[in-house]
């Protein structure tokens, strides 16, 4: 991947293989929850990252943040130009100010027993910044009212305050270290459609005044569209498809991409989404499978006889996909397949 | 004319907790006819669920008090029933699904066992009857290799496959009314089109009435015939689904609308948000509990509760009730809103 001046991360072939727990007398397995990702983002740009649950999402958000413990994990990443894949936790703090994370339960993430203004004001003095601890109080109210919570409310308890508020509080305290990057982790999912819509916003004009960049994760298509970018399809632990966010949506390529979005539901009963809706077979297999092909072929209504056997590779276009009907070499499209299950390997 | 097949009226319920009382529902009427889908759309602690698991007596007493108000069914009033009159209806005549299937399901039976309990004792099928008629409803569900499957526990499941054994369960004695409380909030979407796709089957088969709970607007639009709009344990507006979203006359809803985004359609640069905070529930205001929050309000507004009106509706021959008393500008306000929204 080039790495510009004004790429914020970069992550180039990423897996993250977690040891499964060894059923007596099976050989050992690995469950393949990343398995070979690239994507970059760059300064004051949200990349989103949607699909079903299982699909590695979160596993690599905590990857970027170098937080997987206990797990095979190869590939590189760049954060703001510096590799930190292979950094001890220590050598890891300094790379902390770079880049936070919001995550979507704001409750378990957020100290019961601190109040909320030393909960935004810990990191700061973690890391000297501010100058004292006048200026980090300063720090403090200027945070709470850039997301909107009054800073009076500074001495209460994150119980005192309801789930959209405990969300900025979160925000603000993932800002409390002026990062580049925040890794949003199903940040608004938890959230009342209202309420979510304000911290919607929110980010979205933090974006705006500070310029940092998001990683934007979410299972909700709608909102991820809202604001995200960029956008990257993922699927048993790969990114199917990778394109500019209105390219993505009125124009999917791959076939998971299409069933998903014919599956999601449109807030207009004009609309007759049924009418379009691909309903695919099954569910997500088990992540625990090597595959020699596409991981899609057996679920996927345009598979081809060599789908299962032949890997596809996600191009290198502006609109990256990784399926072979887009691959244009002299695959046969007409060819059906032979047995609509994907081959695998143990 | 079609007769209602539920009819809730005027119900009331709280709880009594150390810090006061939860003032859950407040006066809530509604008619359910056979063969509809209802969607209950509302902030989380609305009153929503309360209100469902009140028609049901599944309500714990205490800190649970139905203060007031009816729900008849099968010409009685079910608040007045006792546990044992209420088993010959609840998971027969009336099923529930919920958002976690666990609550449902006993984690130390096999799904056989809980499929065939229901349906010896209400239908009074043989032992071979019902582990047959449990197979097939787990097919008709989507489960693969059901005839199998059937003797494995929940935990061997998928939160996917929990959430259509559980609808198999509440279908196998073929309700009149299927009350479903947030069934796929928790489900990816391909799965919840699934779901929805089998109830709406089941419902055209059997005519079967579905009150749907949800918070999510593309849901209501996508099965949904009428629409209750709850705040603050109130309803404050209802009426067919079309006119609900092409002429909402309520701001709560209006603000609702406007704030989920859509995938379908390039992105506006900011969504409308509804600023402020739900009610506090203990603590409502003495007039319209949407107040603080609203861009419309008067001294008016503050002073009493607005009452429902009721006018014809603008795309049914049903009506559409409402509880605001600046109604015509809201619905002005979407309309205009409403044309000035890019389109593809
Ligand atoms: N610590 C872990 N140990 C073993 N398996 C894990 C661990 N964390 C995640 N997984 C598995 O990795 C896969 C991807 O999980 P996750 O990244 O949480 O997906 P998503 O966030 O998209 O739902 C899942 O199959 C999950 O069960
Ligand atoms: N067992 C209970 N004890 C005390 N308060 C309760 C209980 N169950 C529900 N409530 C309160 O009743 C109100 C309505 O809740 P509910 O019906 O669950 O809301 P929702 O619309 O999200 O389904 C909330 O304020 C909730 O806190
Ligand atoms: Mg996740
Ligand atoms: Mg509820």
């Amino acid at each position: 991947m080039p790495n510009s001046e004004n790429t914020i991360l970069s992550v180039n072939n990423l897996k993250v293989h977690f040891p499964s727990k060894r059923k007596f007398g099976q050989p050992k397995r690995w469950i393949r929850a990343v398995d070979g990702i690239d994507f970059d983002v760059q300064e004051g740009e949200t990349l989103g990252l949607v699909g079903e649950s299982g699909c590695g999402k979160s596993t690599t958000a905590r990857a970027i943040l170098n937080l997987i413990h206990r797990a095979k994990v190869e590939g590189t990443i760049h954060l703001n130009g510096t590799r930190i894949d292979n950094l001890s936790d220590r050598a890891m703090i300094p790379h902390r100010l770079t880049a936070q994370m919001v995550f979507q339960d704001p409750f378990a993430s957020l100290n019961p027993r601190m109040m909320v203004g030393n909960i935004i004001r810990e990191p700061m003095g973690n890391y000297k910044l501010f100058g004292d601890e006048t200026g980090r109080r300063l720090e403090v109210i200027r945070l709470l009212e850039l997301v909107g919570i009054n800073p009076q409310y500074m001495n209460r308890y994150p119980h005192e305050f309801s789930g959209g508020q405990r969300q900025r509080i979160g925000i603000a305290r993932a800002l409390a270290v002026q990062p580049k990057l925040i890794v949003c982790d199903e940040a608004v999912s938890a959230l009342d459609v209202s309420i979510q819509a304000q911290v919607i916003n929110l980010l979205m004009d933090l974006q705006q005044k500070l310029g940092v960049s998001y990683v934007f994760i979410a299972h909700d298509l709608a909102v991820v569209r809202h604001i995200a970018h960029r956008v990257g399809v993922m699927y048993l632990g790969k990114i199917v498809e990778l394109a500019d966010s209105k390219e993505l949506y009125d124009s999917p390529q791959h076939p998971y991409t299409t069933a998903l979005l014919s599956a999601a539901p449109v807030p207009d009963p004009t609309v007759d989404v049924r009418a379009n809706r691909i309903t695919l077979t099954g569910e997500v297999p088990s992540p625990d499978i090597e595959y020699v092909g596409c991981s899609f072929a057996a679920r996927c209504p345009q598979v081809l006889g060599h789908c299962a056997s032949t890997m596809p590779q996600l191009s290198t276009t502006d609109h990256q996909v990784s399926c072979l009907l887009y691959e244009d070499d002299n695959i046969d499209k007409s060819d059906p397949p032979k047995s609509n299950s994907a081959e695998v390997v143990v | 004319m079609v007769q209602p097949i539920l009819q809730v009226k005027n119900l009331e319920v709280e709880f009594v907790t150390d810090d006061g009382i939860v003032r859950a529902v407040n006066d809530i009427s509604f008619d359910l006819y056979p063969g509809e889908t209802l969607g209950i759309v509302g902030e989380s602690g609305s009153g929503k669920s309360v209100a469902n698991l009140t028609i049901l007596g599944l309500i714990p007493q205490p800190p649970g008090h139905v203060k007031g108000g009816e729900v008849l069914f099968a010409e009685q009033d079910l608040l007045k029933l006792s546990q044992r009159q209420f088993r010959t209806i609840r998971g027969k005549r009336i099923a529930m699904i919920f958002q976690d299937p666990m609550t449902a399901l006993n984690p130390f039976l096999t799904i056989q066992d809980q499929l065939i309990e229901v349906s010896m004792l209400h239908l009074g099928h043989t032992r071979a009857a019902a582990i047959q008629h449990a197979v097939e409803l787990l097919e008709l569900v989507g489960i693969p290799a059901a005839a199998s499957r059937i003797t494995e526990y929940p935990h061997q499941f998928s939160g996917g496959m929990r959430q259509r054994v559980m609808i198999a369960m509440a279908l196998s004695c073929e309700p009149d009314i299927l009350i479903a409380d947030e069934p796929t909030t928790a489900l990816d979407v391909t799965i919840q089109a699934q779901i929805l796709d089998l109830l709406k089957a089941m419902q055209d088969k059997r005519g079967m009435a579905i009150i749907f709970i949800t918070h999510d607007l593309g849901v209501v639009a996508s099965i949904c015939d009428r629409v209750l709009v709850m705040y603050g344990g109130r309803k404050v507006e209802q009426t067919d689904t079309k006119t609900l979203f092409a002429a909402a006359r309520h701001p709560y809803t209006l603000g609702l609308l406007h704030s989920a985004p859509r995938w379908d359609q390039p992105q506006l640069t900011r969504l409308q948000s509804i600023e402020g905070q739900p009610p506090d529930m203990m603590n409502l205001p003495a007039g319209c509990a949407f107040a603080p929050r609203c861009q419309w309000k008067t001294d008016e507004c503050l002073a009493a509760v607005p009452e429902l009106v009721s006018i014809g509706s603008e795309f049914s021959e049903g009506s559409h009730v409402f509880a605001c008393i600046h109604a015509d500008q809201i619905q002005q306000a979407g309309s205009t809103s409403r044309e000035e929204l890019p389109h593809a």
